[in-house]
């Protein structure tokens, strides 16, 4: 027996685990509706990805899928776009709760104000140091 | 930008699923790039115009889109 995709099959392996664990959960606390819908979905999920990662042909096609050229790129894109619509959120959050604070004294906004602020340096930190690490390796 | 994989495609009487197997991507990615919609890596064009048996500068029309990009500048 070859495995000829390792993620797929540690990735079932896993859900494997968790399926066993939500078992033994069952036996000792009894079956709860969620836990009777939940179990048979994650143990059909991690009994598809072992016996596909065990396939040739199911797991080129998986490989395949995981690396094609332009779903990669609108991975990319998508996360680029949505980084800039909560830069937006967040910027249009620092000025409202300014003005608020200004406005009304009330501490609720102070702490919008701090929240949005630490989420700015953390970004901001966060783009400089990734920023570094590219410039240096690609 | 504008090529001529369909063409091609078509001519080796070759489905997009096929083309898709041979240079390893989805169908999707061979879709979009028949429409014109998703431009290729150099890496996925070379692949490509090794299974048409032609180059690059032919299967995607380089010539013609560097003078339409000519024209609008």
């Amino acid at each position: 027996m070859m495995i000829y995709n390792k993620k797929g099959f540690i990735s079932g392996i896993i859900f494997l685990i968790i399926c066993i664990i939500g078992l033994v959960s069952v036996i000792l606390k009894g079956l709860s509706l969620k836990m009777g819908i939940l179990l048979p979905l994650v143990f059909l999920f991690s009994i598809t990805e072992i016996k596909r990662s065990l396939s040739r042909s199911a797991s080129k096609e998986d490989i395949t899928a995981a690396n094609d050229e332009r779903d990669q790129y609108i991975i990319l894109k998508t996360s680029h776009k949505v980084l800039q619509i909560i830069n937006a959120i967040n910027y249009i959050m620092v000025l409202t709760s300014m003005v608020m604070y200004a406005v009304t004294k009330n501490q609720l906004w102070l702490n919008w104000l701090i929240l949005s602020a630490a989420y700015f340096t953390v970004l901001f930190v966060t783009v400089i140091s990734v920023n570094i690490y590219y410039e240096k390796h690609e | 930008m504008k090529n001529k994989l369909k063409e091609y495609r078509t001519q080796a009487k070759m489905t997009q699923q096929e083309l898709a197997d041979k240079v390893n991507v989805t169908s999707r990615t061979i879709i979009s790039l028949e429409k014109g919609i998703y431009n290729p890596s150099i890496l996925l064009a070379y692949k490509i115009s090794l299974v048409f048996n032609t180059n690059i500068e032919e299967l995607f029309c380089l010539k013609e889109t560097q003078e339409l990009e000519d024209r609008k500048l």
